[in-house]
């Protein structure tokens, strides 16, 4: 079934960007559109049909002989499928998305026209990355994503976030080219691109030393794009350097293409035992390093960051496992996550705009000035490190189980322990900011938080909160889907 | 003298993609690191467009008299694999794009630090 | 453990690890074996869109990565923008212009003027024969962004023989990528696939009405339909999106 609607989630989001950058410097033309394209970014995934959309409407052939592919029939086009996973998941960027640019439009004295065109390059870039069966179309896409996103960094215009875009661009080329040569190396070996076809040449081929080396690269590239372990630290540069609100939008963008990127490599290699563990073991490394270096940092967006690469590692666990209960709680987790965290960048979003920093020595005393913001940041802090009634408490559960399922109890340990020491530290940030008696705060003279609140801002955080608590008491309609999708998914594997 | 071209081809992408990387890996200058970021993306080319060569082949370009003679299964046959070229015309794009964004970053930190020094640069924050 | 052995391990640990993956890539490149695989295909069908196989790969087939590439060079171009203070959070950043003017010596002036002529003269060729004979929208574009850099180089970036100004360069770049998605839409629009090539209208069962078919598809002895106007908004958005970066890294301050 062909849905005319598919493209326009990528191709509106484009049209966009081209005009906000023609519109910039005329500041009303560009808050009002910018408001209004978000209104139809939210409102295309919601509105389209469930499908596959081929592109140039190339339908697939019979597969000549000449062509040595050892299949019936081969797709010519490039195509993009959307199901209830990919609505999910674009709906949540858009809704994260939404209030970036609305944090923006509603909060920055003149609205940047190039700055708006970045983000609307990086939702178009997430959503294609998402709806792609199409290998070689997700790697052009990727590469929009890292530039566009090093651009949200850098337009901060400070040195320290020079730094960050720099080495993340550097890694990125190397990602980058990892990506593409594991595509040539599958390209000349099963002269196919679409991923369907790919992952049916593949099956039962995947012990010559080309598959495995293509394995190893695109799981380098992986790694890159969801900043697991080896670079974890450049993500995590990357978080704390941008604006709080961006980050929100950056850390949702990252955990999207984890899903979108494993799901991928499932199809594709689905059957290979040591990919999966090697998937395993680095996502545990990435939640034991991201959640203790969260502990040991001195400033509040950076332990935010950290912990929010160590959930990145838990969403890995999950997916790498391969098994549809592994899968569907893995996804399940990455939306529950990339709200909570979103809620948690934008409290600290607000306490940067208040009190011009973020650093622990600077800041306490916070909660007589500001006890609605305090409020709202422990119902963030519950709802990531999965306290019971919010939301990743029943992903993390779900986890759990999911591991001692697939025969690994000791997985579910270190997810259990990873949980307690994100908890910890981001308990300690609550602490050295709201509790902690501080004269420093004071000295700065820009103690007035909850004035400083804006409407959008503050309603942006109670909806947040809210989803949080909604889906913790009804998980049902959400994980019953997500786990339909995991079970079809293992089943085409 | 009978040499491969295209395994030595293939070999030659190798050495450049992992010049690439050393240069990434150890060399202190940021213009330098810049380069090796664009040999690695230069060898991943040439891996590809040595797999669009086929022994013999012509280019895939089809004559007006070949067409109108209906010999197209004859040019199918025939021409070199055509995909990975418009693959590489992809990624040179995305590799000068790349280059433009690293050098004007480049250019941002010389500003700042006067040094292009990639331990000088990073000293305060590198852990 | 001091922070310079820590610097001294990473070393080491990184130098192992290029050398295991050195080895990896090289059996694998060396132990290749390529099957035609989807290429055959585009070779049997393509000549009867038009004689350039990779330009109908890239405009028709795989239409829409090539689109995904232009904005790759449009997100470039808007970051290197960024970089230099325009469309900075906080309002815009004005930088000065300190290549703005250059004297040319005589043999620069009498060579330089006629032979941006004859470049931007072959850039036209290469794009609007795209589809026909070796080059494109990437190719032609290209060609010309050199002649415009040749210009900079020798008349600074104020006097130059294009004289263009930043905000035209990105009405250029705007114009062509929309001239692009457009098209794009167009198709969407008649057969309900985006980017169908509407001019060849290469499968009639879609209902692509007539007219349509007659506007979009070019006039020349191919059946390349929508492709050569895909390679002018190409070469426009590529033209522009080169001519801007060389102006905003050209006039970043020399201190």
């Amino acid at each position: 079934m062909n849905s005319e609607l598919i493209p326009l989630m990528v191709v509106f989001p484009l049209i966009s960007a081209i005009l906000l950058n023609l519109m910039h410097g005329k500041d009303r033309a560009v808050r009002v559109y910018g408001t209004l394209a978000m209104v139809v970014v939210i409102a295309v995934p919601l509105l389209a049909v469930y499908g596959n959309h081929l592109f140039g409407a190339h339908p697939a052939i019979d597969t000549p002989a000449e062509t040595g592919i050892a299949l019936g029939r081969i797709n010519l086009a490039i195509e993009y499928s959307f199901g209830f996973l990919q609505r999910a998941l674009i709906f949540l960027l858009a809704a994260i998305a939404t209030f970036a640019v609305l944090s923006h439009t509603s909060n920055e004295k003149r609205a940047s026209g190039v700055y708006l065109s970045m983000v609307m390059l990086s939702i178009a870039a997430v959503s294609a990355v998402v709806m792609a069966n199409d290998i070689f179309n997700m790697f052009v896409f990727l590469e929009i994503l890292t530039i566009s996103q090093a651009a949200m960094v850098v337009a901060k215009g400070d040195i320290g976030g020079y730094k960050a875009a720099l080495k993340y661009l550097i890694f990125g080329g190397v990602a980058g080219g990892a990506i593409l040569l594991g595509i040539a190396l599958l390209l000349g070996t099963f002269g196919v691109l679409n991923i369907t076809d790919l992952g049916n040449a593949l099956s039962g081929n995947t012990k010559s030393p080309i598959v495995l080396t293509a394995v190893g690269l695109l799981v380098i590239g992986w790694l890159f794009e969801s900043g697991l372990f080896p670079f974890h630290t450049i993500k995590s540069h990357i978080y704390s350097s941008a604006k709080a609100d961006v980050a929100a939008l950056l850390q949702t963008e990252t955990k999207i293409v984890l899903v979108a990127i494993a799901i991928i490599l499932l199809r594709l290699f689905g059957g290979l035992s040591n990919m999966s563990a090697v998937m395993v073991g680095l996502s545990v490394i990435t939640l034991a390093f991201g959640s203790v270096m969260a502990l040991v940092q001195t400033d509040f967006r950076r332990l935010l960051a950290f912990a929010a690469v160590g959930q990145a590692g838990l969403v890995g666990i999950g997916l790498s496992l391969g098994t549809p209960d592994g899968i569907a709680a893995s996804i399940f987790h990455a939306v529950n996550d990339a709200l909570a965290m979103s809620l948690l960048f934008v409290t600290v979003f607000v306490i940067y705009e208040g009190a011009k920093t973020t650093e622990f020595s600077r800041l306490g005393g916070l909660l007589t000035k500001a006890p609605r913001l305090a409020f709202l940041q422990i119902i963030g802090i519950m709802a990531v490190s999965g306290v019971p009634p919010f939301n990743a408490y029943q992903s993390e559960y779900r986890l759990i189980g999911a591991a001692f399922q697939a025969g690994y109890p000791e997985l579910g340990v270190v997810i259990i322990l990873g949980t307690i020491v994100t908890f910890v530290a981001l308990m300690k940030g609550f602490f050295l900011t709201f509790l902690k008696e501080s004269t420093a705060v004071a000295a700065i003279g820009r103690p007035q938080l909850s004035n400083a609140l804006p409407l959008v801002t503050f309603a942006t955080m109670v909806i947040l909160a809210l989803v949080c608590l909604g889906i913790g008491l009804h998980p049902g309609p959400l994980y019953d889907r997500f786990a339909d999708v995991a079970i079809t998914l293992t089943m085409g594997v | 003298m009978n040499v491969d071209v295209q395994l030595w081809s293939f070999v030659v992408a190798g050495l450049l993609v992992i010049i690439g990387l050393y240069a990434i890996a150890f060399m202190d200058n940021l213009v330098k690191k810049i380069i090796g970021v664009m040999l690695v993306g230069d060898g991943v080319n040439l891996v590809l467009i040595t797999e669009g060569f086929k022994p013999g082949g012509i280019v895939p370009i089809i004559s007006e008299k070949l067409f109108s003679s209906g010999a197209v299964g004859d040019f199918a046959n025939d021409a070199a694999y055509s995909l990975p070229f418009a693959l590489v015309l992809t990624n040179i794009v995305i590799g000068a794009s790349t280059l433009a964004v690293l050098l004007g970053i480049s250019i941002k930190l010389y500003q700042h630090y006067r040094s292009l020094s990639v331990a000088h640069i990073f000293q305060e924050d590198d852990a | 453990m001091n922070t310079k052995d820590i610097y001294e391990m990473r070393t080491v640990v990184a130098a192992v690890f290029l050398g295991i993956f050195s080895i990896f890539v090289l059996k694998a490149l060396t132990s290749f074996e390529i099957i035609p695989g989807v290429s055959y295909v585009y070779n049997l069908q393509g000549p009867s869109i038009a004689p350039n196989m990779i330009t109908v790969i890239l405009f028709d087939w795989r239409g829409y990565d090539t689109l995904g590439e232009a904005f790759i060079l449009i997100t470039a171009v808007f970051t290197t923008g960024i970089l230099f203070g325009r469309g900075v959070l906080g309002g815009d950043v004005k930088v000065r212009d300190t290549a703005a003017t250059r004297q040319p010596s005589v043999v620069q002036k009498v060579f330089a003027a006629p032979l941006v002529f004859i470049i931007v003269a072959f850039g036209i060729v290469i794009t609007l024969g795209g589809h026909i004979t070796p080059g494109g929208g990437f190719q032609g574009g290209s060609v010309i962004a050199t002649a415009f850099f040749l210009s900079v180089v020798v008349f600074g970036l104020r006097k130059n023989v294009f004289s263009l100004s930043h905000r035209s360069l990105e009405t250029f770049e705007g114009v062509g990528a929309l001239i692009y998605l457009c098209l794009g839409l167009a198709g969407l629009g008649l057969s309900g696939y985006y980017l169908y090539n509407v001019g060849a209208d290469f499968y009639p069962g879609l209902g692509v009405a007539q007219w349509a078919v007659n506007l979009l598809s070019y006039p020349d002895a191919t059946n390349a339909g929508i492709i050569p106007y895909l390679n002018i908004g190409i070469a426009l958005k590529v033209l522009s999106g080169f001519c801007t970066i060389i102006t905003v890294l050209m006039g970043a301050e020399k201190k």
